[in-house]
């Protein structure tokens, strides 16, 4: 059962068939008795695959993105040797980017909030790391993968049919993202090692 | 062990959420090209270098460039519109963050009230950011 799911993502990313019709075949060689993993990230413009999935079946499958919940038991290292790929990648990232934001930014607002409002040194000790240039790189990254892989998800959403792109798109991604964070990470880390 | 289902095609509390993510990013997208504009028409680029200026765009915030070479903040840096975006990214940004931390953990909590238990957590602690956030910003 779980094999199938991970050939059908398979089948989806790297031979570029369209989800629906291979949705379709499964259906109709499989008369309703598999519970395919499938979560379509843009599921919400695809009418046919909800008529499919109100039929009883459970599709959770993450589109370009691997599903990775405890039930399929796929360990993290399973993960990379996994044919995932490009998207897999950027799903991970995007994920890892997103904690790490969510983390990072929030203790910075908090240290902010202690220091301005009531002079605490534990903000100004918080704040200290922040600015410190290794700090500054990793944030940098993250919020430039996040906003980048984002708006690619934004447009795979409003035009479905570039799914069938969507390992192309991937490289478009990475060749936007590596020139802007390169120029940053030069100017960060000259400065960093003059010491200003 | 369960993982959640997958949404239904309808006006649901998910849907919302989905539309909200990419909206959010979207707006978000908008506020740093609002603000790295403004900045550079105030003249960030012979007053500050990258790394302010980068500052500044993320989150327009007097206390991220007062250490540059800005010789007067009053001069267009400080203000109400910069309060009102910087409202606007902080509810965005805050909003968008916990309910992608939501989406993460859900993920993997088939429980029904595990989640609603991590639901309410994550509820307040959205509350409490949104609290420091907004302090902070009406008091820099």
């Amino acid at each position: 059962m779980l094999e199938i799911g991970i050939e059908l993502e398979y089948l989806i990313c790297l031979k570029r068939l369209d989800p629906i019709l291979i949705i379709r075949v499964c259906e109709y060689f499989l008369k309703g008795s598999l519970e395919l993993i499938i979560h379509v990230n843009c599921h919400f413009l695809y009418p046919n695959l909800h008529a499919i999935i109100n039929k009883g079946f459970l599709f959770r499958h993450f589109f370009q993105e691997v599903c990775m919940s405890r039930e399929r038991n796929v360990g993290v290292f399973d993960g990379f040797i996994y044919r995932g790929g490009g998207p897999m990648l950027a799903w991970l990232l995007h994920r890892i980017s997103g904690i790490g934001m969510v983390i990072f930014v929030g203790l910075h607002v908090l240290a902010s909030y202690l220091s301005q409002l009531f002079g605490s040194n534990i903000g100004q000790a918080i704040n200290a790391i922040y600015q410190s240039w290794f700090f500054q790189i990793l944030i940098f990254f993250f919020v430039l993968f996040h906003a980048i892989n984002g708006l690619r998800i934004i447009i795979l959403d409003l035009w479905p049919e570039l799914l069938q792109y969507q390992r192309e798109t991937i490289w478009i991604e990475w060749a936007v993202f590596l020139p802007l964070f390169s120029i940053a990470l030069i100017v960060i880390v000259s400065k960093g090692l003059s010491g200003s | 062990m369960l993982s959640r289902p997958a949404p239904q095609r309808a006006f649901t509390f998910e849907y919302l959420m989905w539309l909200f993510i990419r909206i959010s990013a979207l707006g978000l997208y908008l506020l740093v090209i609002i603000g790295v504009i403004a900045a550079l028409l105030m003249g960030a680029r012979t007053q500050m270098d990258i790394a302010t200026l980068i500052r500044w765009t993320f989150f327009p915030n007097p206390n991220h460039v007062i250490n540059s070479n800005i010789p007067d903040l009053d001069l267009g840096w400080v203000g109400l519109l910069w309060q009102v975006v910087q409202g606007f990214a902080v509810f965005l940004g805050v909003t968008h963050g916990f309910n992608g931390l939501r989406n993460i953990l859900e993920d993997f909590i088939g429980n029904k009230g595990l989640r609603l238990a991590l639901r309410l957590a994550l509820f307040s602690l959205w509350v409490f950011m949104i609290y420091v956030a907004t302090v902070l910003v009406l008091t820099s």
